[in-house]
C-alpha cells in the first residue's frame, strides 16, 4: 500500500537531511506506529505521504514514494486527498466549518461531488465515528476528543484508504485520547483502513498497532511487530530525580475554604483548603472541568474566590504578603500566550519596570544565561523553537523572583524532550527553595515530580497523597 | 457578543435567512430616507413586531434595554448640544450645567443645551432603534452559518462564503485565546490602562503571531482536504423559501409602499 | 504556501493563494472580536472623549495594517473589512457601520496600489494611516451619523480629525511592525 524507496529529504535552508535513505513498506490494512526522538523525521515522513512535502513545504526530495503501487511524485496534496487522509496534532487547526456535519461535508464539497452523494458520505462518516448525535452541534462546543473525531470523520467522508495521524492526541486529555484511539482501532479492524500514526502516548496506543517503526536521525532504527516490541524500550518513563524530595519547614501558602462560582451560577470549587510548604512541589490533578485551573488562577490572584481566602507568607520573615500576585509566577500552558515582545531581551525586561536601567540589564542577562538564551537576546521570540520559547517564558517569570511558581498543564502539546527539559529546570528551581505547583492531568508526571498529589473532582477535594520519598 | 442566536421554533426562526436579511436592508434604507417624526415612530413600532415574536432571553432583554438607554442618552444629549435647524429658526436654550456649578461650571463657563435639539435627538432615537431591533431579530433568530448560506444564495462568491465561515468558526476560539493572553498580561503585572497604545500592542501581537501559526496549519489542512480555489465547490446546504416567506415579501411590499406614500404626503407631494 | 494556479479574487490585480485566503479570514476573525469589544466599550465610554478613537481607530487599525502587511496584496484590506464588519456590525445591531469599514479598506488597498512597494516603508504606511484616520472620522460624521439623523457642527469634525489621525498613525505603524513579524512566521 505504502512504499518508500531510498527516500532522502532536505528542508530548504538546512544542511542536514531530515530523512536519509529511508526504505520501508506498509501493507494494506496495517496499523503502524512511528516512533522516535524529537527531530528524527516522524512528522516529515507523515507529510511526505500526502504530498504536503514537497508541494507545500519545499525542499530537496530524492528516492520514490508509491501509494497503491503508483508513484506520487508530481501529484498535488489535494489530488492525493482521496487516497491519503492526514490528521494533525491540534484539532482546532484543521476544522473549517461551524457545525460538525458541515465540517464533515467540507472535503466532499471540495471534490465537487453531487449533493446526494455528499449527504450519503457525511451520514456514513458520522455513523462510523460515533458523532451522529452531535452532528448539528457547533464545533466550538465540542470537547478536544470530539473535535479530533470530527477531523477523522471529515477524512473518512473523502474515502481514503490510508489515514496518517501526526500526534493526534498530544493536545487531548486522557478521556479524549482513549476515544480517539478506540475510533482508530475500529476503523482499522472494521473498515480495513491502513493507519500510520505518530504518537508519544505509547502505553495507550501500543496494544492496538500491528507494527512499530522506530526512526533515529532520519534513518530506520527498527521495524518490529507489536508482539516483539518492549514498551519500556519505547517509553522509558521519566528519568530518576537527582534531588531529594523533602521540602523546607514552614507554610508559605495557605488556602482556606476556597469556593468559586462562575458568573452564570455554576460552581467550580467548593471548600478547598490546602497548606503548602516552602520548597515543596505539589501537583493538582483531575479530569477536565475538575476546577484545577480555576484554583490555580485564584491562587495567582487572577480570579477572586466567592468565599474563602488565600494567604501568602514571606519565606524569610513569615509575615503575610498583602499583594501576593507579584510573588507568584504563573507559567501558562502555551508559552506563546505570554510572550509579548519583539525581542528576547525586551521580553525579560518588560517584567522589571521600576528597576534602574543597569539593574534591568544585569537581571535580564542573568535570566537569559540561566535558560541558555543569551546568544539569542537580539532575536525575535517568534523565530525561536517551541522549546526555546518555553524557556523564555520560564525566564520571564523567574526574573521577577517569585516565591511560588504555578505551571499550568506542562504536558499539553509538548514533546517528551521539551517536557523533560522543563521539568528538570523546575526541579532545579525547587531545590533553590522555590515552591512549585503543577496543574496536570498526567498522573505519571504528577506522581514522579511532586511531593504531594492533590486530586480534584467536580471542584471538590477528593484525596491527598504524599509521595514515597517524603513520607 | 450583544446578540447571539437562540434556538427556538418561532415563526421568525423558521423564515428563510434571505427574507430576514432583505428585511434588514429594507429597514436600513427606509430609516435613512425617512424625515417625518410620525413615520419614524411607526417604523420603530413595525421593527419591534418581529422581535417580539421571538422569545428573547432575559439577559438579552437587559442588554437591549441598556442599548436603548445608551442610544437615547447619546442622541438626545449630542443633539441638545449641537443641533442647529437648517431654516435658521430660533432655539430655546436652557442651562445643562449653570456657570455657578463648582468645577464643571467654572471650567466650562456653563453648558447650554437647546430644547428643540433634545426633541430632535429624541426623534432620531427611533430611527437608530428601528435598525437595532431588526438587526437583533436577524441575529437572534438565524444561526450565522445559515446567514452565510443565505448570502451565498443571494450571489456572494463561494470563496467569500468560505472566508466568512472560517472567520466565524474561529471567533470563539480566538476570543478564548485573547482572554488567556489578557490573563497572562495580568499575571505578569504588565497591564496598564494608562498606556492604551502599549497595552493594545502587547495584547494583540501574541494573538496575531499565534493566528499566523494557526494559519500555517490550517492551510496545510485545507489542501489536505482537497480545497482548491480554482475548482467550483459543491454547496451542500441550500435554502428554499416557504409560504411564510412569500407572505413576508408581500408585507414588505406593503410597508415600503406605505412609507413611500407617507413620505410623499409629509413632503407635500401628495394632497 | 502557494497553489500552482492562483485565482484572482476581487481585485484582479494580485492572485490570492489558499494561505492568503486563510490568513485574511483569521485576521477577519480578530477584526470581528475587536469590532465587538470596541462597540461594547464604546457604549460604556460613549460620552468620554478619547475612548471611541482608541476603540474604533487604534485597535482595529492595528489589526487591518497587520493583515495587509502580512499578506502584502491589494484586495486584502477590503476583504478583511468585509469579513470583520459584515459579521461584527450586525451582531452589534449597527449594520450602518459596514460602509465605514469598507471605505477604510478600499482606501488602504488604493494606497497600496498607488504607492506600490513604497507602501511598506515607514512613511508609506504612515501616509496610509493618515488616510485611514481621515476616512474614518469623515465616514463617522458625514455618513454614519448623518444617515442616522445625528448632526454635528463642522468644528467637532475639525477637533476630532487630529485626534483620530493621532490614533491612526501609531495604529498603522504598530500594525506594520506586528505584520512584518507575522509575515516572517508564515510558511510561504
Amino acid at each position: 500500500m505504502i512504499e518508500l524507496d531510498n527516500v532522502t529529504f532536505l528542508y530548504n535552508n538546512s544542511t542536514t537531511p531530515v530523512l536519509s535513505g529511508l526504505t520501508l513498506s506498509i501493507k494494506a490494512g496495517e496499523m503502524v506506529l512511528v516512533h522516535g526522538p524529537s527531530g528524527c523525521g516522524k512528522s516529515t515522513l507523515c507529510m511526505l505521504l500526502n504530498g504536503i512535502i514537497p508541494n507545500l513545504i519545499h525542499g530537496e526530495l530524492t528516492g520514490e514514494i508509491r501509494i497503491g503501487g503508483r508513484p506520487i511524485r508530481g501529484k498535488e496534496t489535494r489530488q492525493l486527498a482521496t487516497e491519503v487522509g492526514m490528521v494533525f496534532q491540534n484539532p482546532d487547526n484543521q476544522l473549517f466549518a461551524i457545525t460538525v456535519e458541515e465540517d464533515v461535508a467540507f472535503g466532499p464539497e471540495n471534490l465537487g461531488l453531487s449533493r446526494s452523494e455528499i449527504h450519503r458520505r457525511v451520514d456514513e462518516a458520522l455513523c462510523s465515528t460515533g458523532l451522529k448525535s452531535v452532528s448539528s452541534r457547533q464545533i466550538h462546543h465540542l470537547s478536544g476528543g470530539q473535535k479530533q473525531r470530527t477531523a477523522i470523520a471529515g477524512l473518512c467522508a473523502m474515502k481514503p484508504g490510508i489515514l496518517v495521524l501526526d500526534e493526534p492526541t498530544a493536545d487531548l486529555d486522557p478521556g479524549g485520547t482513549r476515544d480517539v484511539i478506540h475510533l482508530l482501532d475500529r476503523l482499522h479492524r472494521e473498515e480495513g483502513k491502513t493507519i500510520v500514526i505518530v504518537e508519544h502516548k505509547i502505553r495507550e496506543i501500543l496494544p492496538f498497532v500491528d507494527r512499530v517503526i522506530t526512526l533515529d536521525n532520519g534513518r530506520l532504527a527498527s521495524d518490529l511487530p507489536r508482539e516483539t516490541t518492549d514498551p519500556t524500550a519505547l517509553w522509558p518513563g521519566y528519568p530518576p530525580r537527582s534531588s531529594s524530595r523533602c521540602p523546607l519547614p514552614g507554610v508559605i501558602l495557605d488556602l482556606h475554604d476556597i469556593h468559586y462560582r462562575y458568573p452564570d451560577g455554576t460552581f467550580a470549587l467548593a471548600g478547598i483548603s490546602l497548606a503548602v510548604r516552602r520548597g515543596e512541589c505539589i501537583a493538582i490533578i483531575g479530569e477536565n472541568g475538575s476546577g484545577k485551573t480555576t484554583l490555580s488562577r485564584i491562587i495567582k490572584g487572577l480570579l477572586e474566590p466567592t468565599k474563602g481566602s488565600v494567604t501568602l507568607y514571606d519565606p524569610v520573615t513569615g509575615f503575610i504578603i498583602p499583594k501576593r500576585s507579584g510573588r507568584i509566577g504563573y507559567l501558562f500552558q502555551n508559552p506563546d500566550h505570554q510572550i509579548v515582545s519583539d525581542r528576547v531581551d525586551r521580553e525579560i525586561a518588560i517584567g522589571l519596570e521600576g528597576f534602574l536601567p543597569e539593574d534591568i540589564k544585569r537581571k535580564t542577562c542573568a535570566a537569559l544565561t540561566h535558560v541558555d538564551l543569551l546568544k539569542y537576546k537580539d532575536r525575535d521570540p517568534c523565530s525561536l523553537s517551541r522549546g526555546e520559547r518555553q524557556r523564555l517564558a520560564v525566564a520571564s517569570v523567574l526574573v521577577t523572583e517569585p516565591d511560588v511558581i504555578i505551571c499550568d498543564e506542562p504536558t499539553t502539546g509538548q514533546d517528551y524532550d521539551h517536557l523533560l527539559a522543563l521539568m528538570e529546570y523546575l526541579e532545579t528551581i525547587r531545590c533553590q527553595g522555590k515552591t512549585i505547583m503543577i496543574i496536570t492531568h498526567d498522573h505519571e508526571l504528577a506522581y514522579h515530580y511532586a511531593d504531594r498529589v492533590i486530586t480534584l473532582h467536580m471542584g471538590m477535594y477528593i484525596k491527598e497523597e504524599v509521595c514515597m520519598q517524603c513520607s | 457578543m450583544l446578540f447571539e442566536y437562540q434556538e427556538q421554533g418561532t415563526i421568525i426562526h423558521r423564515l428563510d435567512p434571505r427574507t430576514k436579511t432583505i428585511w434588514l436592508a429594507v429597514v436600513l434604507v427606509i430609516s435613512i430616507l425617512l424625515r417625518d417624526p410620525v413615520l419614524l415612530v411607526t417604523l420603530f413600532c413595525i421593527s419591534l413586531m418581529p422581535l417580539l415574536l421571538i422569545r428573547i432571553p432575559r439577559h438579552t432583554l437587559i442588554v437591549l434595554g441598556i442599548l436603548y438607554l445608551m442610544v437615547a442618552a447619546g442622541a438626545i444629549l449630542s443633539q441638545a448640544l449641537f443641533y442647529r435647524p437648517s431654516n435658521g429658526s430660533l432655539l430655546t436654550f436652557v442651562w445643562l450645567v449653570p456657570p455657578d456649578v463648582p468645577v464643571m461650571g467654572a471650567l466650562t463657563g456653563g453648558i447650554l443645551i437647546s430644547v428643540e435639539g433634545a426633541l430632535y435627538g429624541f426623534i432620531q432615537v427611533f430611527r437608530i432603534l428601528a435598525v437595532i431591533n431588526t438587526s437583533a431579530m436577524l441575529v437572534l433568530s438565524t444561526p450565522l452559518n445559515r446567514l452565510i448560506v443565505g448570502l451565498r444564495e443571494m450571489g456572494m462568491p463561494g470563496t467569500m462564503a468560505f472566508m466568512l465561515t472560517t472567520a466565524v468558526r474561529f471567533v470563539p476560539v480566538l476570543m478564548e485565546e485573547y482572554q488567556t493572553i489578557l490573563s497572562a498580561l495580568r499575571a505578569r503585572n504588565i497591564v496598564s490602562l494608562w498606556h492604551p497604545v502599549r497595552m493594545a500592542e502587547q495584547s494583540l501581537s501574541p494573538l496575531i503571531i499565534n493566528v499566523i501559526r494557526r494559519c500555517n496549519q490550517l492551510a496545510l489542512a485545507a489542501e489536505s482536504r482537497a480545497f482548491d480555489l480554482d475548482k467550483p465547490r459543491t454547496a451542500v446546504t441550500t435554502l428554499a423559501f416557504n409560504r411564510a416567506d412569500t407572505g413576508c415579501f408581500l408585507l414588505m411590499g406593503v410597508i415600503v409602499l406605505f412609507f413611500a406614500i407617507g413620505s410623499a404626503r409629509s413632503a407635500g407631494f401628495l394632497a | 504556501m502557494e497553489t500552482k494556479e492562483e485565482k484572482p479574487l476581487i481585485t484582479g490585480l494580485e492572485k490570492f493563494s489558499t494561505s492568503d485566503i486563510i490568513v485574511v479570514s483569521l485576521f477577519g476573525a480578530v477584526g470581528i472580536i475587536v469590532g465587538i469589544v470596541g462597540n461594547i466599550f464604546h457604549s460604556l465610554s460613549g460620552l468620554s472623549v478619547i475612548g471611541p478613537f482608541i476603540l474604533h481607530t487604534l485597535i482595529p487599525g492595528i489589526v487591518v495594517f497587520a493583515c495587509v502587511t502580512t499578506v502584502k496584496k491589494p484586495g486584502s484590506a477590503i476583504l478583511y473589512s468585509l469579513i470583520a464588519s459584515g459579521i461584527a456590525m450586525p451582531l452589534m445591531g449597527v449594520p450602518i457601520f459596514i460602509p465605514f469599514y469598507l471605505v477604510q479598506g478600499l482606501l488602504i488597498d488604493g494606497m497600496m496600489i498607488m504607492l506600490k512597494n513604497r507602501f511598506w516603508t515607514w512613511w508609506g504606511t504612515t501616509l496610509a494611516g493618515i488616510v485611514y484616520g481621515v476616512a474614518g472620522i469623515f465616514m463617522l460624521y458625514y455618513f454614519v451619523m448623518a444617515a442616522q439623523g445625528i448632526q454635528f457642527p463642522f468644528w467637532v469634525f475639525c477637533v476630532s480629525l487630529p485626534v483620530n489621525i493621532a490614533c491612526a498613525i501609531p495604529a498603522s505603524l504598530i500594525g506594520r511592525r506586528i505584520g512584518t513579524r507575522a509575515a516572517g512566521a508564515l510558511i510561504k
